[in-house]
């Protein structure tokens, strides 16, 4: 009787650690950023009169969010310093050029978050920004766009994050204060969970 | 920018005239070192103030170009007071150009693979090399340092509109300074080894060439072009013989306007349909 007291407890724990592991592989969902569906914008004041918007088109990155736990929330973006795109390709070429990005000798611009705060909907997302070399850390606004099943039977989740940098602080101080130090980036994220 | 244009030819002007007074009656031996000093003064000022990196970590390309200007100053005064000629020289100057190369285009080539990082720095090597040997073996004197004057201000403009206006400043500084230097000794005539201060040149101006063309993307046809005024010191080198009655000014005249010649169809080939900013 004993015996069968003790195999039936043992089985409880089995079933409460697995039930434990599923439930925890059920909260923290890990997305793959879709590259073809996100993008980093920047707006630069240009003379005071206007604002100028350009984007990076290659970004790519992981990030996870955890339902029970949402401040475990991780994200770790990558984007392609060459990709950047201004609606003008001389100036684009000027931009990567070492004035600006010296993209062929820094080729990639990476995010690493260190805190989130906030839950499934939105937060503050603080990690440490490499670009040029040079990393500092930066904090950005996260708000979902929207998440659910896609057409091919996958399950995407989108985020806007927006935060603002001033160029100095990363070694970009060509042509201050002429052309604006402070920019504003949003960075568009849309990510496949991953199965 | 222009600040640093007149900080860099008063500079240049003030040094190259009183190290005029120092190497007064001192001949050859004492006054090219002093020359080349007063233009790497006269450069390096500018270059502070042009010049925002200096954020280490990380290096920068640009940074490495005050080293290259003491690399240059370190080698002219060697082969000024060593005599460097021959087999000799030409070692030195191959082994010069392979270090900076190497050094310049380092952020590049770790990236590449062995086969195609040697094929990179052989041929930069190659044309750098070329480029030295036809500028040395043409006319001397006066007309060799014009064409350097063309050939920094010429590519000055070029890596300014199609790529870095920083390099293309620094460039621009670069022709200023030799410019100030030459005015002066076209005034004083003072005795001076211009072999050793054409390669003492070509070092930096070569130097920030490359590195405007490898990480500014400027356009390779017009680069090629600008590679093409040594050429001129060729033509003029066969005009000279024929018309042998004109003035020295006449002279500089013609060819600085043969000079600007492949500086107009670089300039044609890069030219913006709109405005950059």
């Amino acid at each position: 009787m004993e015996q069968a007291q003790s195999i039936s407890s043992k089985l409880t724990l089995v079933f409460l650690v697995l039930t434990g592991v599923y439930a925890q592989a059920v909260f923290s969902e890990e997305y793959k950023v879709d590259p073809g569906h996100s993008s980093a914008q920047f707006s630069a004041g240009h003379l005071g009169f206007s604002l100028l918007i350009g984007r990076f088109n290659k970004v790519e990155g992981t990030f996870s969010i955890d339902a029970k736990k949402p401040d475990t929330g991780k994200a770790a973006i990558t984007i392609d310093a060459a990709s950047i795109d201004s609606n003008h390709e001389k100036r684009d070429k000027h931009l990567r050029s070492p004035d600006f990005l010296n993209a062929k000798q820094f080729p990639k611009i990476t995010f690493e978050s260190t805190e989130f705060k906030g839950n499934r909907k939105g937060g503050t997302l603080k990690g440490k920004m490499t670009l040029k070399g040079v990393t500092r850390p930066v904090s950005f606004t996260i708000k979902q766009i929207g998440e659910g099943k896609d057409p091919w039977g996958g399950y995407r989740n989108g985020y806007r994050a927006t935060g603002k940098i001033k160029r100095s602080d990363f070694g970009m101080k060509f042509s201050l204060p002429k052309v604006r130090d402070e920019l504003v980036l949003e960075i568009n994220i849309e990510g496949v969970r991953k199965k | 920018m222009a600040s640093a244009l007149v900080i860099s030819f008063v500079i240049t002007l003030v040094l190259v005239t009183g190290f005029g007074f120092v190497a007064r009656n001192k001949g050859l031996f004492t006054a090219t070192p002093l020359n080349m000093l007063a233009i790497s003064i006269g450069f390096s000022s500018a270059y502070f103030i042009v010049y925002p990196g200096f954020s280490f970590p990380p290096v920068e390309v640009g940074d490495y170009i005050f080293i290259v200007i003491l690399l240059a100053l370190a080698f002219a005064l060697l082969s000024n007071h060593y005599s460097l000629t021959g087999k000799v020289a030409l070692i030195g100057q191959i082994a010069l150009v392979t270090v900076i190369s190497l050094v310049l285009l380092f952020p590049l080539i770790i990236r590449q693979t062995l086969v195609s990082a040697l094929v990179d720095i052989t041929l930069t090597v190659s044309i750098w090399m070329i480029f030295w040997k036809a500028m040395e073996r043409q006319v001397r004197d006066h007309q060799n340092v014009m064409l350097i004057i063309i050939f920094s201000a010429g590519n000055a403009v070029i890596v300014a509109v199609d790529g870095s206006l920083l390099f293309g400043v620094l460039l621009a500084v670069l022709a200023v300074s030799t410019g100030a230097w030459w005015l002066m000794q076209l005034w004083t005539q003072q005795p001076v080894n211009y072999q050793v201060v054409t390669g003492f040149l070509l070092i930096p101006v070569v130097s920030l060439v490359l590195v405007a063309h490898h990480y500014s993307e400027i356009n390779i046809f017009a680069i090629v072009v600008l590679l093409l005024i040594p050429v001129i010191g060729f033509i003029e080198a066969l005009l000279q013989k024929t018309h042998t009655q004109l003035s020295a000014w006449v002279q500089y005249c013609r060819l600085a306007l043969l000079g600007s010649l492949p500086v107009l169809v670089a300039l044609w080939l890069v030219w913006p349909d709109e405005s950059l900013y």
